[in-house]
């Protein structure tokens, strides 16, 4: 795990109070009857894709921002960076009322989409960098270096000069990455950047986002689907579900609350009735040898000696359990009193 | 292994689905409807050009009621003639999109087909009301031969394929070309305005005439529409007929060599 | 200054995106003569029954054809490969990332690319104007100013009428047929407009204003033109451009982008 500075300087980069979304959609039932029906009187409801979000993220802050599909991620996002107007609430970025839209507030945020490409297919990435250094009016001898520097931290060497079709994805990413930070953005928005990559193409742009989030003490909100982005970037993690926020604070905080266990994992010496282990806590899966031992987190240390003591363990480990599982369980709570819509 | 089994009614069902699935996707979009209907009056506009015309002067080889009928038709038969497989071939084959398609067990000429059928019958419940009331309104209806209704259906039939075929072609070149929009100004301005579209064929300069008789161009549109108005001679129907026959083997010849051939460089391509 | 640098940037982009495209200018180059003869020869058509169209000659007439085709270039050139994609852009998310830029988002997604291909079109249209001057004995440098005002006025309003068809892009997903549409009328405008029935000539000046795109451009030709119709032209043009504007102002306020 990384260690990521949480620099709590001045005012807030981030500010939203009461920030909501609603959606007016129209439903129409499966099949010719429900088309012909849907043609003539169509009926309309109201989904709340945010509601009520009030976060606070601090200047230099990376912060994790989690839920399942359709929990209102994007949507804040966009509502963050000014494609969106709130239906209701308040937002304020580096000072600006995001849906203002002004020229100095644009200047200081860049949103990347994992699923939406803005550098043109047909041409190398160079060609259409020269385009944003117009937008962005960044001088000539700034854009040298910031672009030189942003394909060493990529590594990518001769791939900015090739069209963008011949590129993998991963490399399409990080051209897309470079093409959002040529302007230096000061607060960045990042959803799903990694989606669809290898688990190397992954750990290169996490890599790199912590790189520049060092250098230029950048703001970053990430979205992601894989755990392993949240825990290798953000050591504070918003969660979000149906629109509401869930929980916002330490990572490590999330685990404890919502998981009291540890996972005790033994090695033993020999063959060991499961009836023998049931004391010390509840077992969770024993395949020959090794078995995995949820134990409340309060008396871990006691369980771990006394089997030491009683069993023929070959080799004991205190884990924590998997970011997943919490997640599912954090989920999975909230599911069961979140509202159908 | 088992091999499947010859089933009849599978077409059947097929067509079905897919025109089930394409009268969906219009009734999603049903404010564009009002587009079309305006999109689509440009013969309208030329008929009461020509009508105005025909009435300044005194004898010609048209008559008001003459150019009545045949704009109202070259307006039925635009709506029957679709065009909408260039931009949707383009975008399938750029962007990868075909790759799924490829997967079904069915080739994508058949969905896209249906959608067509579809959009040309979606067109049909306002373009014959139109048609049927401006015909008695002008008076147009009594040059109409309807003696030669059979050829008629076939000549519009004919026409329809030919068309299609021919755009799907345009829009198979994507596998060649990055981009293939162009081809459907080419087509516009070949099959509209040379098509006759704008003036009937015969008011054309000869040399004209002769060039547009030989292009598939005067099937596409202008053909079905001589013949409605009893305007081809019984001598120059079946060279009409020989000529539509062939380009639309031609058409579709040439569209099932490009898909094959393209097909081979996709897959060498990966998309 | 700021806007010139930025087109600047854009157009030299849009090129090199274009240069991957030769086939295309294979494709016009077959089919600016094809629009060209075709087109002279509906005119032919249409004067080999009468000898003047709502009071127009052929030469005068050719004028309108040239101003038509010069209207369509610029459709090709500027418009189609614009504003005609903004539902592409809504669709694909391209229109997200624009609107984050610091520049005027209307400006960029109406002049962001430049189709060079179709620049025959303008070249044909161009040399229908010189002979239809030069048939009427009118070449001298009033003329071809008012022309040219005249031509500016009309373009201008083309622009704003294709921003505001596609501006409704934001709010009917499928938009194929709206450029059928403007096409439909920009085709009636190949004509006289003065030879249609008194209703569509209303239709045309006062509705929609077709006939000041491409006939009152041929009228300053044709030396018929009158001060009325003149300023009446700059007026329109001005007026579509800021309801296009605001239009569009509108149309983004209420944006609620692709995906939630």
């Amino acid at each position: 795990m990384v260690a990521v500075h949480r620099r709590r300087v001045g005012t807030d980069m981030i500010e939203t109070t009461g920030l909501s979304k609603r959606y007016t959609v129209y439903r129409k039932e499966a099949g010719f009857a429900g088309s012909l029906r849907a043609f003539f009187h169509r009926q309309h409801y109201d989904v709340d894709a945010v509601s009520d979000l009030t976060i606070r993220i601090g200047a230099g802050e990376i912060v994790g921002f989690l839920g399942p599909n359709g929990a209102g991620k994007t949507t804040t996002l966009k509502m963050l960076s000014g494609l969106l107007h709130p239906s209701s609430g308040s937002v304020s970025v580096a000072g600006h009322t995001p849906k203002e839209r002004n020229r100095e507030f644009l200047r200081s945020i860049a949103l990347v989409m994992g699923q939406k490409m803005q550098l043109h297919w047909d041409i190398p990435a160079t060609d259409s960098f020269l385009v944003l250094k117009t937008i962005y009016d960044i001088p000539d001898s700034d854009y040298r270096a910031r672009l030189d520097e942003l394909v060493t931290m990529l590594d990518l060497g001769d791939l900015v000069n090739r069209p963008i079709r011949r590129l993998s994805l991963g490399e399409r990413m990080k051209c897309e990455l470079a093409a959002a930070l040529l302007h230096r953005p000061r607060i960045l928005f990042l959803d799903e950047p990694t989606i669809g990559l290898d688990v190397t193409a992954q750990a290169a742009i996490r890599n790199f986002i912590i790189d520049y989030n060092r250098r230029y003490g950048a703001t970053v909100l990430i979205t992601s689907h894989y755990m392993a982005d949240v825990t290798a970037l953000a050591r504070r993690v918003l969660v979000i579900d149906l629109g509401r926020l869930v929980f916002d604070g330490d990572l490590q905080a999330l685990i404890e609350r919502h998981s009291p266990d540890k996972i005790l994992r033994v090695q033993f010496a020999e063959e060991v009735a499961p009836e023998r282990l049931a004391r010390f806590g509840t077992l969770r899966q024993i395949d020959g040898l090794v078995a995995e031992i949820a134990v409340p987190r309060a008396i871990v240390a006691r369980q771990a000696a006394d089997i030491l003591a009683s069993l023929p363990v070959a080799d004991i480990a205190i884990e924590e359990p998997a970011v997943e599982d919490v997640i599912r369980t954090v989920f999975r709570k909230t599911g069961a009193v979140g509202k159908p819509t | 292994m088992t091999r499947r089994r010859f089933d009849p009614l599978r077409p059947l069902r097929l067509a079905r689905a897919l025109v089930a699935h394409s009268f969906s996707e219009y009734a999603a979009y049903r404010m564009e409807m009002v587009f079309w209907v305006v999109g689509g009056t440009l013969p309208l506009f030329m008929m009461f050009l020509w009508i105005e015309l025909a009435e300044q002067r005194a004898t010609g080889s048209f008559s008001a009621a003459d150019f009545a009928a045949y704009f109202l038709l070259v307006f039925l038969v635009r709506h029957m003639t679709p065009f909408v497989p260039v931009p949707e071939l383009e975008r399938a084959i750029r962007h990868g999109e075909l790759s799924a398609q490829l997967l079904r067990p069915l080739d994508p000429y058949w969905p896209m087909s249906a959608s067509q059928l579809m959009d040309i019958a979606h067109r049909l419940p306002i373009t014959v009301p139109v048609v049927i009331v401006g015909m008695i309104w002008s008076g147009a209806w009594q040059v109409i031969a309807f003696e030669d209704w059979p050829l008629l259906v076939l000549a519009v039939f004919g026409a329809i394929l030919l068309h299609y075929n021919l755009l799907y072609c345009a829009g198979l070149a994507a596998f060649w070309m990055e981009r293939v929009r162009g081809f459907e100004g080419l087509m516009w301005n070949g099959y509209f305005v040379l098509g006759g579209g704008l003036a009937p064929i015969a008011l054309f300069p000869d040399l004209v005439q002769q060039i547009i008789v030989w292009s598939p161009f005067r099937y596409m549109i202008s053909f079905p529409i001589e013949i409605a108005i009893g305007r081809v001679a019984p001598a120059d129907m079946w060279f009409g007929f020989a000529l539509l026959t062939f380009w639309v083997a031609f058409s579709i010849g040439l569209m099932r060599l490009l898909w094959h051939r393209g097909l081979r460089r996709y897959a060498a391509y990966g998309s | 200054m700021r806007v010139l640098r930025l087109l600047r940037s854009f157009w030299t982009n849009a090129l090199q995106v274009e240069l991957e495209f030769r086939a295309d200018l294979l494709v016009n180059l077959i089919n600016a003569p094809l629009m060209f003869g075709a087109g002279l020869a509906v005119l032919a058509a249409v004067f080999s029954e009468t000898s003047s169209v709502g009071g127009w000659s052929f030469d005068e007439a050719v004028a309108v054809l040239g101003v038509f085709l010069i209207v369509d270039g610029f459709v090709g050139t500027i418009l189609s490969p614009n504003l005609g994609r903004l539902p592409e852009y809504i669709r694909l998310g391209n229109l997200d990332y624009m609107l984050l830029m610091p520049v005027g988002s209307h400006f960029q997604v109406s002049l962001r690319n430049l189709n060079l291909w179709e620049v025959p079109n303008l070249l044909l249209g161009t040399a229908l104007i010189g002979y239809s001057m030069l048939a009427l004995g009118r070449v001298d440098p009033a003329t071809i100013a008012l022309f040219l005002l005249m031509l500016a006025a009309g373009l201008t309003t083309a622009f704003a009428l294709w921003s505001i068809i596609y501006t409704s892009a934001f709010w009917f997903v499928r938009v194929s047929n709206l450029e059928v549409m403007f096409r439909t009328l920009v085709d009636v405008g190949r004509f006289p407009v003065s030879a249609l029935p008194p209703w569509l000539r209303l239709l045309l000046t006062a509705v929609l204003p077709v006939a000041f795109i491409t006939n009152v451009p041929a009228e300053a030709v044709a030396g018929r033109l009158d001060w009325t119709t003149g300023w009446l032209a700059l007026l329109i043009a001005a007026i579509a451009l800021a309801v296009s504007h605001l239009f569009w102002r509108r149309a983004i306020a209420s944006y609620t982008s692709a995906s939630s």
